[in-house]
């Protein structure tokens, strides 16, 4: 028992900060993202025994640390939120890279979530595949799906709503 | 190679799934393809793009892990589960207690149909059934029949008496 709580707070030291800023895109906010990260941890220790049966640690916290976040949108009726919140911006503008954040918020969720826990995250594909529950072929799919229809955007602007072609 | 493969290569290749090895190989024959290599390098720019567009934010502060005590096995839950049990016995008992109530009904009794011969070829159940009304009428007659014979019945005794 004293081992397995040393390996979930060593889990915790390893993936808490990586899961702390997942959570807190997902929540929106820092306070709830926080109680969502003990939760998952405590529900980790109750779930002790698959976590140790799961092919990467980081991947299961991950799924469900995100299936407690759904939840928790779910109640604040939060459902309509977009997955990928654009990140404040610092460095100098670029126009592909607005018309790459406008393309990248058109994306269909699955997409977009894939994508981010690529890119953002830098969970490898099986990682994904575990975190979201889902074939990795399918993660593999999602993610061709995504760059497809991003370069499309790129190289079509004209795919884009009239009020973001004026901007670019 | 087909196009659609390459590309979906140089989607891996960009995105960092593909094995050292597969990439090490991929590398090698973009080296000496420039037309695909054009390709790659779009698909890689526009990757780059998608990462840049995605920063990691800032590191948050972590809190100190407040992990609550395992707790314990809920005896609710076991309860429950033999309450389930023991209504699915008593749900499958009353199904076959009602299903060989029905299996075991005359035969007939609720789908035949009347029909015309009914009357020549079948023997009135008011005389054979178990209980109907006709029967109890005559049981009874054939009761005060026999109590009126007693009445009547006259002992040998009887006979010598009178004839005194």
């Amino acid at each position: 028992m004293d081992d397995t709580r040393q390996w979930i707070e060593a889990l915790y030291l390893e993936s808490g900060p990586q899961l702390l800023i997942f959570l807190k895109q997902r929540v929106g906010d820092v306070a709830s993202a926080e109680d969502l990260l003990q939760e998952t941890f405590a529900a980790a220790l109750r779930q002790a025994d698959r976590l140790r049966s799961a092919s990467s640690p980081r991947a299961y916290l991950f799924g469900m640390a995100r299936n407690l976040a759904a939840t928790a949108s779910r109640k604040a009726w939060r459902r309509n939120q977009p997955l990928f919140i654009p990140e404040p911006q610092q460095e100098p503008q670029d126009p592909r890279l607005e018309l790459l954040r406008e393309a990248m918020t058109r994306l269909k969720p699955e997409f977009q979530e894939a994508l981010e826990l690529r890119l953002r995250h830098e969970l490898s594909y099986e990682e994904i595949a575990e975190a979201i529950n889902v074939p990795i072929g399918t993660v593999r799919s999602r993610l061709h799906h995504a760059v497809r229809q991003l370069r499309q955007d790129l190289c079509d602007p004209d795919r884009l709503p009239a009020s973001r072609k004026e901007d670019v | 190679m087909k196009q659609e493969i390459l590309e979906r290569l140089f989607m891996d290749r960009a995105l960092g799934g593909l094995t050292p090895d597969v990439a090490a190989l991929l590398d090698a024959y973009l080296e000496k393809d420039p037309e695909q290599s054009r390709q790659f390098e779009s698909i890689d720019d526009c990757v780059r793009l998608a990462a840049r567009a995605c920063p990691k934010p800032p590191a948050l502060k972590l809190p100190p892990l407040k992990l609550v005590p395992m707790p314990a096995p809920r005896p609710v839950r076991t309860e429950f589960r033999a309450g389930l049990r023991i209504l699915e016995m008593a749900a499958a008992f009353v199904l076959g207690i009602g299903l060989s109530f029905w299996g075991l009904r005359p035969a007939g009794t609720a789908t035949m149909k009347p029909q015309s011969t009914f009357a020549t070829t079948v023997e009135p159940s008011s005389q054979s059934a178990f209980w109907s009304m006709n029967r109890a009428i005559n049981i009874r007659s054939s009761s005060e029949s026999t109590q009126s014979r007693r009445v009547t019945w006259e002992t040998l005794m009887h006979k010598t008496q009178s004839m005194n």
